[in-house]
């Protein structure tokens, strides 16, 4: 089944009165449990897409499904609902609420998605659960500013798993990340796909695309190309990377 | 180059600019009007005095029998430089009627005696509302505002006044000026007529005629002790010029008032204006990092900001100082009516400086923040001025330990926790006006209260009080054989028609007391209690005197003379020295808090009475005070009846009035004011965290929820506020209320209607914050996820 499908999306922005159009009839389908990643040179719409296709930005034109319901006809509460119960979402940038611990920010979605009270013990375990297996129990009471940047980049992965969500959209996740934390946060990722859940990445980096299933390069608004690599396993890696890297600069990368 | 930057800074930020400018307008008009208005009242008696010419001494005479003696006196005096006298003619209301179209009115009363008089007097001259001597042709009169706002009359109806017999027609040409007689705390009032027209009215009628005497001298205390001395049988009373402006004392609560709500809003101005100050300038951190990164020098930078604010703060300060000028003309406006005050526009100088203090606080605030520049490094501007690897412990609570709180309401808690000092302004603001908005509520539950009815003398579990006991067309009484038998005559009258009552009643007399041991001579106002219960009073100390040779005194006598219970005093009362012990002190409103309190027992028949106090009427009925006056008025046309809180604002009325007329505006003005604040700071607090709101709409919170969150905040604030407000409310009853009460001679212990001070007003001003705030945050739905760049 398809988790995620894009029919005809455009996407324009008007500025000073010029059409931009940033997104050009594309048509992609994320079957469930894949992990697709998204390439291209910058500038070429790949957060737009991934803004787009989740529903945070409105589409211009096109046509969205979201495990064969149609998003694009959704209210604006119910795209919220969706995102806030079936979605998760990464950002280069770690964004957490300042005034919050990292076990609070990571609770927050969970604790709105629900009206029950009771169920916040539930929550609290399934945050400690996921808290231990990204490795970050220990600065659960932590403020955001006290932890490292792959601490706070697991902590949003964790934010992002909290609701149990079909799918996860991850802009730049290694983007702001060492070497090291970037390798800790991809495993984290890979792990979660194995785990059942779909991701949809945009990346710039080959290294990490790399452990991607399936990627698409988009160029001027088009999806100009894919290549399907297949799961990612540890000793295929090194392999993966060259593949990849040779795809890429036949494509001008 | 700098201009460029500053076009293209006021251009992108636009909002922030806006509101900067807003605020400093505000701070301009608050600051100017309310700072105008304070020194226009407090020079306003005194302007008023001089317009009208009040002299030293006024001395009252209640007949023209002992003329020549006094005259001769005031001539033996050296002290005395100058003098003149002037006649008033007595009136009662019953014969003065007001022309309508069906018919003519009596004019109402109101426990007021009634007075002709002339143009061309030389001291206490009527005045028109500028100021200047009053001008009057013939068949024209001039009556005082209050008098014909509770009148209902306007200029041009016409007024007869009947004297024996006769009646006389004039037209009302004027709203009189009248410093004694055109204030009902004086307990007179004067109709101003040209001299012919009074000449011609009074010459052939019987009515009594009042002499005043205004006389200017070197020491005024020493005359008035000899004046004492003298004797004079028909002196009712002298005045010293200070205790005109006692005449005032209602205006000057209202004033009071204002001067206290003015430096509340000037308070609450400087703070906002601090913090959006503040506020902008974190605002722009980033882009000084920038500017000092590549290699900008600090002066340079700081000189951008300075021209920036000197921009906004001179545009502010010009628009605040025109607005000011209205607003503070209002702010006068309900306290001139009955005053002569200074022309409003030789106090521009007031507005300028007032507008000129802001700029300059602008400005040095302005250079106060940049100059923190010098001292941060590029990269800690660029990182919002955090200074990098290390950061302040957050100062919230836990959301996950409050399990049974909603997850919005503890975002906007933890908010306020986390950004204390943020906050504090918002909190200072609101708690400022919930305690503001209970001062002209609290004034007003104390006035309608039974406490404030005990300091007037009135038993407030009395069945009903009459205004005066005189049968019609009968003249004042004057002494207390008269009101014996008058009381007397109105109980036979009730009892026939089936009303089993006893009346009383409190004459007034001024009697000279002389302090034994000090040697003393003290003249307060002496209360005779006639009948029953005649002279209602709650004592402070000691009780009340009963006994022929016992006598008791107000507090602020007891207090001015350092007297003490069981302390003596001695009168001459009908030509005999008796001696009184004191037995007792209380402390009311009377001759605003100057007066005593004799015995019933002691022979008062040959004093002549000033006047007397209402008479309280003691019956069996199961009617209210309201219900049995109705009853009464239809049964005994005759006479006035009056509830207690009727004879309350006969004395303080006006006051009562003024406070409710500014009682609605002024919630209104608060409400909308801090209505504007929530606003204001909101979008302020949306523009700095619009990264945050991004970030959360982008995990799924709906609109609605961070709108929510946001006013959760507010709710927060404005319910912290609420409960702090309520112990400083009781603070500012204790030390600014009942100060003001105090002026009128008497402690009293401020009333408070918990329901509408502490729930219903507050409620309206939360709502309106609610409201504000609402409509701040509607702006949350434009922002997506492009913003989550410029999270903090």
């Amino acid at each position: 089944m398809n988790a995620l499908q894009a029919i005809n999306l455009c996407k324009t922005y008007i500025v000073n009165k010029r059409q931009n159009h940033v997104l050009r009839n594309i048509n992609l389908e994320i079957k469930e449990n894949e992990m697709v990643g998204v390439m291209g040179p910058s500038g070429s719409g790949k957060t737009t897409l991934l803004y787009t296709i989740s529903g945070m930005d409105t589409a211009t034109a096109g046509k969205i499904e979201f495990f064969g319901e149609e998003m694009t006809g959704l209210s604006a509460n119910q795209v919220s609902d969706l995102r806030l119960k079936q979605m998760g979402f990464v950002f280069q940038q770690m964004y957490m609420l300042k005034n919050l611990s990292i076990y609070d920010n990571i609770v927050l979605p969970a604790y709105q998605a629900t009206s029950k009270k009771e169920q916040r013990k539930e929550i609290n375990e399934r945050a400690k659960v996921l808290m231990a297996k990204l490795g970050i129990s220990e600065v659960a009471e932590n403020d955001i500013s006290e932890v490292s940047g792959g601490q706070l980049q697991r902590a949003c992965i964790a934010r992002s798993m909290i609701n149990n969500p079909k799918i996860i959209f991850a802009d730049e996740p290694t983007g702001a990340l060492n070497k090291q934390n970037s390798k800790e946060v991809m495993k984290e990722l890979n792990k979660l796909n194995e785990e059942g859940t779909t991701i949809m990445m945009v990346t710039h980096d080959v290294k990490v695309a790399s452990r991607c299933e399936r990627i698409c390069y988009i160029e001027d608004g088009n999806i100009r190309e894919e290549m399907h690599l297949g799961k990612y396993t540890e000793d295929t890696a090194r392999k993966r990377e060259q593949e990849l890297s040779n795809w890429l600069m036949g494509l001008g990368w | 180059m700098w201009f460029e930057i500053l076009k293209k800074d006021l251009k992108k930020q636009k909002s922030v600019n806006l509101i900067l400018l807003l605020f400093i307008t505000l701070s301009t008009i608050f600051l100017a009007s309310s700072v105008s208005n304070i020194f226009t009242i407090m020079n306003g008696l005194e302007t008023y005095m001089k317009y009208a010419n009040v002299s030293d001494v006024m001395a009252i005479f209640g007949g023209e029998e002992e003329k020549e003696q006094f005259e001769q006196w005031l001539k033996s005096r050296k002290e005395v430089t100058e003098y003149d006298k002037e006649q008033l003619c007595e009136i009662k209301g019953d014969n003065i009627f007001v022309v309508r179209e069906k018919g003519t009115d009596s004019i109402e009363e109101n426990g007021i005696d009634f007075y002709l008089g002339y143009i061309g007097g030389k001291y206490a001259k009527p005045l028109d509302s500028k100021g200047n001597d009053l001008v009057l042709q013939s068949g024209e009169v001039g009556v005082s505002p209050r008098l014909m706002e509770r009148n209902k009359l306007s200029i041009g109806d016409e007024l007869q006044f009947k004297l024996s017999d006769k009646v006389f027609s004039y037209r009302i040409a004027i709203q009189t000026r009248d410093i004694i007689y055109g204030n009902e705390m004086s307990g007179m009032a004067r109709f101003v007529f040209c001299k012919e027209d009074y000449d011609h009215m009074v010459s052939n009628c019987t009515n009594r005629k009042i002499l005043t005497y205004g006389y200017n001298t070197r020491d005024s205390e020493k005359t008035i002790e000899s004046m004492n001395q003298q004797g004079f049988t028909f002196l009712i009373s002298a005045i010293e010029r200070d205790m005109y402006s006692m005449l005032y004392v209602y205006d000057m609560i209202l004033a009071a008032l204002l001067i206290v709500i003015g430096f509340c809003l000037i308070l609450i101005s400087l703070l906002i204006l601090r913090f959006s100050l503040s506020f902008t300038m974190e605002e722009n951190y980033r882009e000084i990092g920038v500017m000092k990164a590549i290699g900008m020098r600090d002066f340079s930078i700081q000189k951008i900001y300075l021209i920036k604010y000197f921009t906004i703060v001179i545009i502010g300060a010009v628009i605040g100082f025109f607005i000011s000028i209205p607003v503070e003309k209002k702010m006068v406006d309900s306290v001139s009516k009955n005053m002569v005050l200074n022309d409003n526009t030789n106090l521009l100088w007031i507005h300028f400086i007032c507008s000129t203090v802001i700029i300059i606080f602008v400005v040095g605030m302005c250079i106060l923040f940049t100059g923190k520049l010098k001292k941060i490094s590029a990269i800690e501007a660029i990182r919002n001025g955090e200074s990098g690897e290390r950061y302040q412990k957050r100062k919230g609570f836990s959301l996950y330990k409050r399990r049974y709180m909603g997850t919005i309401s503890f975002l906007g808690l933890n908010d306020i926790f986390c950004n204390k000092k943020r906050y504090f302004v918002l909190f200072l603001t609101f708690c400022i006006s919930f305690v503001l908005i209970t001062i002209p509520l609290n004034t007003l539950t104390t006035m309608e209260s039974d406490t404030m009815a005990s300091k007037f003398s009135l038993n407030p579990d009395a069945a009903i009080y009459m205004e005066t006991v005189e049968a019609k067309e009968e003249e004042p009484y004057h002494n207390v054989t008269d009101l014996k038998q008058a009381l007397h005559r109105i109980e036979k009258e009730l009892e026939h028609k089936g009303y089993l009552a006893s009346l009383s009643i409190g004459a007034f007399c001024f009697l000279e007391y002389t302090i034994n041991d000090k040697g003393k001579v003290i003249k307060p106002l002496s209360n005779y209690p006639i009948g029953k219960n005649g002279g209602y009073c709650e004592y402070a100390e000691g009780e009340a005197p009963k006994l022929e040779n016992e006598i008791a005194f107000s507090k602020k006598v007891m207090k001015a003379n350092h007297l003490e219970i069981g302390d003596t005093v001695t009168a001459n009362i009908g030509g005999k020295e008796q001696e009184f012990i004191i037995t007792g002190y209380y402390s009311d409103y009377m001759q605003l808090g100057d007066s005593a309190r004799l015995n019933p027992r002691i022979d008062m028949s040959s004093e002549i009475l000033s006047g007397y106090w209402k008479a309280t009427v003691e019956m069996d009925t199961d009617l209210t005070q309201q219900e049995l006056a109705q009853v009464m008025k239809q049964e005994f046309p005759q006479y006035e009846w009056v509830t207690a809180q009727e004879a309350i604002d006969m004395n303080i009325g006006s006051i009562k009035d003024s406070m409710r007329a500014i009682q609605f505006p002024m919630a209104m003005m608060l409400c909308l004011l801090i209505m504007l604040i929530s606003f204001l700071m909101m979008k302020l607090f949306i523009v700095r965290e619009k990264g945050q709101l991004a970030m959360l709409g982008s995990i799924g919170l709906r609109n609605q929820s961070i709108q929510m969150w946001l006013i959760m905040r507010m709710v927060w604030v404005a319910m912290l506020s609420m409960v702090i407000a309520v112990p400083l409310s009781m603070l500012s009853n204790q030390f600014v209320l009942k100060n003001i009460f105090a002026i009128m001679g008497a402690e009293l212990k401020i009333q408070v209607d918990p329901w509408k001070a502490y729930l219903v007003y507050p409620l309206i001003l939360l709502v309106g914050i609610m409201t504000a705030t609402y409509f701040a945050t509607r702006s949350v739905k434009k922002i997506n996820t492009s913003d989550m760049k410029i999270a903090e």
